[in-house]
């Protein structure tokens, strides 16, 4: 009897906290259809360079960047999958760009899905690109320019 | 261009989003709190106290960072909802389930691009517990 009590009381809360993610998610994806209909993240990534300079990568790197940062590892892949395939992209960006990418993507949806457990959002956020991109960075230097 | 479709595919998406999240995290939160309430997961977690305390974490917390990893962040939230956490623990383990999740799922895409991924996961594991350890000494 007790246990029908705990499932149900599991099943209350946890509907409860679907629907507070709800209220975040699903104003969150009509933003990113936005931005991606509107190709702001395209116009936007040139903004990107002192990362690209940082990260020591090539200069185009910034498109898969910034798509991967905004709108997660999936889409972030596949442009620089693209960007691969059409050549633009040397070996060593690739890497880098896969590591800091692997690391820190879709930072958003990933840190506001946090909210239910009452962490401190902008601390998971500026750890989590921070180590990120110290790991690039240390990654990039320890590369020899791959061609 | 900006249409209502926009708009619109936002809005399913959205909502397919919390229909997946949903069908993950609500499943996973009521079998922990079943485990919970039987006393078997108080009984595993005591197993990881040694290692999650380097974390500042309850040993519970382990269970959260497996099924992150293992699944996604929607499945380490429903074992989350089932714990208590302070602020501190419950950013520490933000921090290292946003670097480390999906491990498998996400592996896959590395694989694509032509990358290991088994060095890939091994860089996020190892920087995400070395983060957490971290942020335990300093915040």
């Amino acid at each position: 009897m007790e246990l029908i009590l705990v499932v149900f009381n599991a099943l209350k809360i946890g509907a409860n906290a679907v629907i507070k993610l709800g209220v975040i998610i699903v104003p969150l994806m009509m933003a990113i259809e936005i931005l991606k209909d509107l190709k702001i993240l395209e116009k936007f990534s040139k903004l990107l360079s002192p990362l690209t300079r940082l990260l020591k990568v090539h200069q185009d790197s910034s498109l898969p960047l910034v798509i991967g940062l905004v709108l997660g590892l999936f889409f972030g892949a596949g442009v620089l999958f693209e960007s691969v395939n059409e050549g633009q992209l040397d070996k060593k960006s690739l890497v880098v760009v896969s590591i800091f990418l692997a690391l820190c993507h879709a930072v958003v949806e990933d840190t506001l899905i946090f909210i239910p457990i009452k962490a401190n959002l902008m601390i998971i956020i500026v750890v989590r690109v921070s180590v990120a991109l110290f790991v690039a960075i240390v990654a990039s230097r320890m590369m020899p320019e791959l061609q | 261009m900006l249409t209502f479709d926009t708009l619109n595919r936002g809005l399913k998406k959205g909502l397919r989003v919390l229909i997946t999240l949903a069908k993950i995290m609500i499943p996973i939160y009521i079998v922990t709190e079943i485990l919970k309430y039987s006393g078997l997961l108080q009984m595993v977690a005591r197993l990881f106290i040694p290692l999650m305390s380097l974390l500042g974490l309850p040993g519970e917390a382990a269970f959260a960072l497996i099924i992150g990893g293992a699944l996604n962040i929607y499945a380490a939230l429903g074992v989350l909802a089932s714990i208590d956490l302070t602020i501190k623990q419950a950013t520490i383990t933000g921090v290292v389930i946003s670097i480390s999740h999906n491990l498998i799922g996400e592996s896959a895409v590395i694989k694509k691009i032509g990358i290991n991924p088994f060095f890939i996961t091994g860089l996020r594991i190892i920087s995400s517990l070395l983060t957490g350890m971290l942020m335990n000494i300093i915040l």
